[in-house]
């Protein structure tokens, strides 16, 4: 020990360290092995006690004939013993979930009332409250399908919540649960994520068209992301007497809400707005705007003078806006021919273009 | 006197570095696992199936350069082909392959030369021809034969000729996991205040794991040591390191066998370098720089899911020339954009990541190398105190192993993609021996790629490849 006392404060650090090391290692090596048999275990238990439960729920299903509350109450009563465990309520509720989406009629009503008889609601409740980000997830997804309109309020507090996922999950609770679908759009105070509207449009496209809001209400949002979505829905859901109420939109500052109100007026095919697009064209600076006003007019102009028009950007110093051009005039009534007569003046140029649209692989 | 002095501050400075890397480690360590349990709660409430049918989901390109892959070309694609995504396009860039490579394609694809017109926004040798396939099932395909200009040029060629604002650049001999394309677009749709740049997966060993049809379906421990250090070494690389620099969007690097771009970004900051052999590092570290130049708040984003499973070098002359190349790489781009270190003005990056990477990641060998000299010296000279050395050394091997069962913890915690009791025995096994067998030969390979590059050596390194069709063969195992 001797040999160290020039070395004292580096000794004292490096055998506590060691020490820690050496001690981590040990917990880390037990918590290794703790994981990896308790996990074998766990899948094992799990999974006979899915297979129960789920023999049952068949069971009760395909003998369903219809219910009485003393139904259910021996139901529940049968269940109950077997649905104490958190994790038992998870597994159960999943396959009740399972069946309710996959069901319909009286047999989901027979299952919601499972459901309910078991306060699976009230657990729920408590997972909003108090649980994790994935128990709220699973509260939401729980009460959203089972159709528990009490629960919005307490929903409706996720819808600005910083974590993502759970922002998501409540508009998507909401829309199931709440009378004005998407009314947490005029709250909401985070950008609306494209996952998001991914998933919202998922959600609209179950529910029957006449039962959607008009989406222009949210074209003048001060969310410019909730303004995409509205000009975005409005296109996908047809709702034809919102297309005026696109036009102003052609003017905002942002290039991405132009470009979509200009894919909506294509998706409207209304040719009464040529005109405007034509004007639009004259003034429009930003290439990526240019070439969707150019597939615009192309869609949408059945007047021959406007190919004189779509001519003029054949010269483009944009290869993306040459090659729209193309493409337009193609669309329109002697188009091939005009392009053909351009092409004899300026081959070099618009040789490789007309090769390019022309050829079916590359489409 | 002098020399008592010499040998107490190197012993202190020495002493010092080692609890500084031992630190920077632990704490990436703890904040890995934070992070890993937030991104394991946010992905299985996660519900991928919602992008598939999607009209607004966005669409990719998967560009996949190919240099001599005629034995597997094939399957690759198809591979590629029928990943579980629903619109995409792939391109391959066959980049001058000197065997039948591009023959083999253009047969098996029935494919048929077409001349689209396309913006050369990037540089790269000349393109000999650009095929599709005249077959309507392979319609999502196009190949590129270009000249030979290595991996970073046929990259180019392919994002040049792409036409989708997402890229994903792999590996064309990679395995990806199916729903790859699903998690990897995901940070894309979800970026909120900050714009995501780039977005990057784990990549996981393929050696000795069960492979059907293109897609991995049994992971397992590599028969072979040399890959098997590797298996442990990449867990410790992606499942501890690059999660945490991602916590703090302190990712300098993407790997080359999988990552996601965005097109624009990758265009506005001039696409891949030519001029380096860690042409993956330096695209990100240049894209990140690009976006703070200009005011941009953005992001590089990091999905700790094993996404891509690689062919790992399972012999020493192999391995030697890819950690030999990934030394100039790291030397190459922290070079290249010296201005960062410690430059407030690139907040995370500037002043943690780029000073970690230069004082952990490319001065740890010469440390290492400076301390056996060291010991050398003091062996020679009489002067070594044996005990401090052994208490010394007790102490960087304790490190190793806390390091490396921490790893083994996460993966055990996360993806627990080696299900095998045995397989985790060996993992601990490897954990135990790999500082005294393994680790001092990529030190030395290290030293030996900055050696080379003093030198002038720029080559990437012959890559030979056993090739999936060994793993097929072993589907019965």
């Amino acid at each position: 020990m001797g040999e160290f006392v020039s070395h004292e404060w580096k000794v004292i650090i490096a055998i506590t360290l060691i020490v820690l090391f050496v001690l981590s290692t040990l917990l880390l090596f037990v918590t290794i092995l703790i994981i990896k048999f308790s996990r074998a275990g766990r899948t094992i238990r799990n999974t006979r006690f899915k297979n129960r439960v789920e023999n049952k729920l068949n069971e009760l299903i395909s003998e369903y004939e219809s219910h009485t509350p003393e139904d259910i109450l021996k139901i529940v009563n049968l269940f109950k013993p077997v649905t104490k465990e958190g994790w038992q309520k998870t597994i159960f509720g999943d396959l009740l979930i399972h069946y309710t989406i996959n069901l319909t009629g009286d047999i989901q009503q027979f299952l919601k009332e499972i459901f309910f008889g078991l306060a699976l609601d009230q657990t729920c409740f408590q997972d909003l409250k108090r649980g994790n980000v994935r128990e709220k997830v699973r509260a939401m997804r729980y009460l959203s399908t089972m159709g528990y309109k009490p629960a919005c309020p307490l929903i409706n507090k996720y819808v600005n919540d910083r974590r993502k996922l759970l922002r998501v999950e409540a508009s998507l609770a909401l829309i199931d649960l709440s009378e004005n679908q998407l009314q947490f759009l005029d709250k909401l105070e985070y950008p609306l994520t494209q996952w998001q509207q991914i998933n919202i449009y998922k959600k609209l496209s179950e529910k029957p068209p006449e039962s959607l809001p008009a989406f222009q209400r949210w074209f003048d949002s001060k969310n410019p992301s909730i303004q995409a979505f509205a000009i975005e829905m409005t296109s996908r859901f047809n709702q034809t007497s919102e297309m005026e109420k696109l036009l102003p939109l052609l003017e905002n500052d942002s290039k991405k809400i132009k470009i979509k109100a200009i894919q909506s007026l294509i998706a409207f095919d209304s040719s009464d707005l040529v005109p405007i697009l034509r004007d639009k064209l004259a003034i429009c600076t930003e290439p990526d705007v240019k070439i969707e006003l150019l597939a615009a007019i192309g869609s949408l102009s059945s007047d021959v003078s406007d190919t004189d028009l779509l001519e003029t950007y054949l010269m483009s110093e944009d290869l993306s806006v040459r090659i729209q051009a193309a493409r337009s005039i193609l669309k329109m009534e002697d188009g091939s021919t005009r392009l053909a007569r351009k092409n004899a003046l300026y081959p070099l140029m618009l040789q490789p273009v007309i090769d390019h649209i022309s050829n079916p692989l590359l489409r | 006197m002098i020399l008592y002095w010499f040998n107490f501050i190197a012993e202190v400075l020495i002493f010092i570095y080692a609890l500084a890397i031992m630190g920077s480690y632990l704490v990436l360590a703890i904040m890995s696992l934070d992070e890993m349990k937030n991104h394991l709660e946010r992905s299985e409430g996660t519900d991928y199936r919602a992008i598939l049918a999607s009209p607004l989901a966005p669409k990719v390109s998967l560009i996949a350069p190919a240099y001599n892959e005629s034995l597997t070309i094939i399957d690759n694609i198809k591979s590629l082909l029928s990943i579980h995504y629903s619109k995409f396009e792939v391109i391959i860039v066959n980049d001058g392959s000197k065997d039948d490579t591009i023959d083999k394609v253009i047969k098996y694809f029935e494919l048929e030369e077409v001349k689209p017109v396309y913006e050369k926004a990037l540089h790269h040798k000349p393109i000999r021809g650009i095929y599709k396939s005249k077959n309507r099932a392979y319609k999502k395909l196009t190949v590129v034969d270009k000249e030979n200009g290595g991996k970073a040029d046929a990259l180019n060629a392919g994002i040049n000729i792409c036409s989708n604002d997402l890229i994903a650049c792999i590996d064309v001999d990679c395995i990806i996991e199916a729903d790859a394309i699903l998690k990897m677009v995901k940070p894309f749709l979800d970026e909120n205040k900050h714009e995501v740049i780039a977005s990057g997966g784990v990549v996981r060993i393929a050696n000795s794991c069960v492979v059907e049809d293109g897609r991995l379906v049994k992971a397992k421990i590599p028969d072979n040591m040399i890959a098997r250090f590797q298996v442990l070494e990449y867990i410790r690389a992606f499942l501890l390191g690059r999660m945490a620099w991602s916590r703090i969007n302190g990712l300098l690097l993407i790997s080359g066998a999988f990552g996601m771009f965005k097109k624009e970004i990758v265009i506005k900051c001039g696409g891949y370098n030519h001029k380096t052999v860690g042409e993956d590092m330096e695209l990100v570290v240049r894209m990140r720089k690009w976006m703070t130049q200009n005011k941009r708040k953005y992001r590089v984003s990091y999905i700790p899911d094993p996404l891509c499973w690689t062919e790992a070098p399972s012999t020493t002359q192999v391995l030697g020339r890819q950690r030999n190349r990934w030394a100039r790489g790291t030397y190459e781009t922290l070079k290249f954009h010296k201005e960062l270190f410690f430059n407030p003005k690139y907040g995370v990056m500037g002043m943690v990541s780029y000073p970690f990477w230069f004082f952990f990641e490319w001065m740890a060998p010469f440390i290492e190398a400076i301390g056996l000299i060291y010991f050398v010296f003091l062996v020679i000279t009489g002067m070594l105190n044996w005990s401090f050395f052994l208490l010394m050394l007790a102490l960087v091997y304790s490190f190793a192993i806390c390091n490396s069962f921490v790893a083994i913890l996460s993966e055990e915690l996360s993806y627990f993609k080696y299900a095998r009791r045995n397989d985790l025995y060996k993992m601990i096994l490897t954990a135990l021996i790999e500082p005294f067998v393994y680790h001092p030969r990529v030190v030395y390979w290290s030293l030996k790629g900055n050696f080379d590059l003093w030198k002038g050596k720029t080559s990437w390194g012959e890559m030979s490849r056993s090739g999936f069709v060994q793993f097929k063969k072993s589907k019965k195992n």
